[in-house]
Parts: C-alpha cells; sequence; structure tokens
C-alpha cells in the first residue's frame, strides 16, 4: 500500500464516478487498486453504488403510477379544452 | 404537452418517493407538480431552466410535505439544516417509515429493497444530494442551484452520500 497513492485515488474517486477524469487518470486509479486491496474495495463498491442509483433513475415508474399520472394530465387537459 | 406534463408527474413521483419516503405524499407531490408545471409551462423559453425549475418545485412540495409529518412547531426549516444535528446518525428531519405494506411492497418491487433501506439510513440532507445527482442525473450545478448551497458543498455532500449509501448496502 502507498499511502500517497490512496489519497491520490480517493480525492478523485467521485470525479472518476462522474466521468470528468480523462482516460489515463482513470487508468490510473485502476494500477492502483490493482496493488491496493483496501482502494480496491472501496472503489468497487462506490461503483455499484453508484451504477445502482443510475439503474433506479433509468428504470420506469411502476405501472400503475404511470397510468394514473396520465389519466390526470389528460383529465386536465380536457378540462382546459372544454373551457376554451 | 401532454408529454412534459406526465414527465413533470414521473419526476416529482420518483423525487417524492425517495426523498420523503412515502408513496401517499408522492402522489400529492405528483398532483402539485401537475397544476405548477401547467400554470408554468407558457413561460418555458430554456428547456435547462425548466428543469431546474421542475427539480426546485417538487423539493419545495416535499419540504411542506415532511415538515407535516414531523409536526414543525415553527418556521420554516430547509432540508439542509438536518446536516446540523450530524451526519452519522438520524436526522432531526427523520420520519419513521409508515407506509402501507402494500405500498410498501410497490416501491420495493421498484426500487429494490436493499436500496430503499439504504436510502432511507441516510440523513435527509444527504439523500437528497444523491438522489438529485445519482438518480435523477443532475450536474452538480444543477443540484447546487437547486438546494441553494455551493458546488463545493454539493460534491462534499455527495461523497459521504456515496460512502455511506456503500457501507449501508454492504451490510444489508
Amino acid at each position: 500500500m502507498n499511502a500517497d497513492a490512496c489519497t491520490a485515488t480517493m480525492a478523485r474517486i467521485d470525479a472518476a464516478l462522474d466521468g470528468d477524469l480523462d482516460a489515463a487518470e482513470c487508468r490510473a486509479i485502476d494500477a492502483h487498486c490493482q496493488t491496493c486491496a483496501a482502494c480496491a474495495t472501496l472503489v468497487g463498491g462506490l461503483r455499484q453504488t453508484v451504477g445502482l442509483c443510475r439503474d433506479v433513475g433509468a428504470a420506469p415508474l411502476p405501472e400503475d403510477v404511470r397510468r394514473r399520472a396520465q389519466s390526470q394530465v389528460r383529465r386536465l387537459l380536457r378540462g382546459q379544452s372544454a373551457r376554451e | 404537452m401532454e408529454r412534459l406534463l406526465v414527465r413533470a408527474q414521473e419526476v416529482a413521483y420518483r423525487v417524492s418517493l425517495l426523498v420523503c419516503g412515502h408513496p401517499q405524499d408522492a402522489e400529492d407531490v405528483m398532483q402539485d407538480a401537475l397544476l405548477k408545471t401547467y400554470s408554468h409551462v407558457g413561460s418555458i423559453a430554456d428547456p435547462e431552466a425548466f428543469r431546474t425549475w421542475l427539480y426546485r418545485t417538487v423539493r419545495n412540495a416535499c419540504l411542506m410535505r415532511r415538515r407535516r409529518r414531523v409536526h414543525e412547531p415553527r418556521g420554516m426549516l430547509s432540508i439542509e439544516q438536518g446536516a446540523s444535528s450530524g451526519e452519522s446518525g438520524p436526522g432531526a428531519l427523520e420520519v419513521p417509515d409508515t407506509a402501507q405494506p402494500a405500498d410498501r411492497q410497490l416501491v420495493n418491487a421498484w426500487l429494490g429493497e436493499r436500496l430503499r433501506g439504504a436510502l432511507r439510513s441516510l440523513p435527509a440532507t444527504l439523500r437528497a444530494i444523491v438522489v438529485l445527482r445519482d438518480i435523477e442525473g443532475l450536474s452538480t450545478r444543477e443540484v447546487a442551484e437547486i438546494t441553494q448551497i455551493s458546488e463545493a458543498n454539493v460534491k462534499t455532500r455527495l461523497h459521504r452520500a456515496r460512502t455511506l449509501l456503500r457501507r449501508q448496502l454492504e451490510d444489508v
């Protein structure tokens, strides 16, 4: 374990997760993780966590919620056109 | 128009459910968002500004619901104030899980029980940041605008939130 490399990895991990690092910087993190089990665990866990969150954001809402949303919108728009 | 309004409701439902954790509140916030978006829709010029406006509107509606739930006695309270009570334990704004079993089942099926439990364990101040940034996919600048804190503060809180969330997910 190289303490300086660990500190540098932790300082840049959020930028890496957010896609704000260039390829060389990402490779440096990966290279460090191959030699440091503690950072590898942490970085792997954070990647999984953020990936899980992004999957939820991309998943469609339950079907009945979507149906309710759509029918509320249609009711509102129907009411508006009836008033016009 | 119909698509925009449905999309606004979906955002309202998802954010409210994830931040507040109450399916009934999420339904109410969804309804609020529909009416507010409908009245605002004529003045939309910049889609990015509209997005920020929508999330801020939803967040404010969530705050109103939360205040009712926790029976705040006086004054206005922001999600950010939860941070002053300490970020490692339950925040002052934490509310018990009172979702009906059927609602809970529906939410768990969509979100996954593990992630729902882990999100609930985060202090409200951090939960809002991770929901907006990692689940909703907003930029750091947008999250800063919506929550009215600095971008540096968003980054600090996001790191803390991700670290806590990871720990919680590993413990489950």
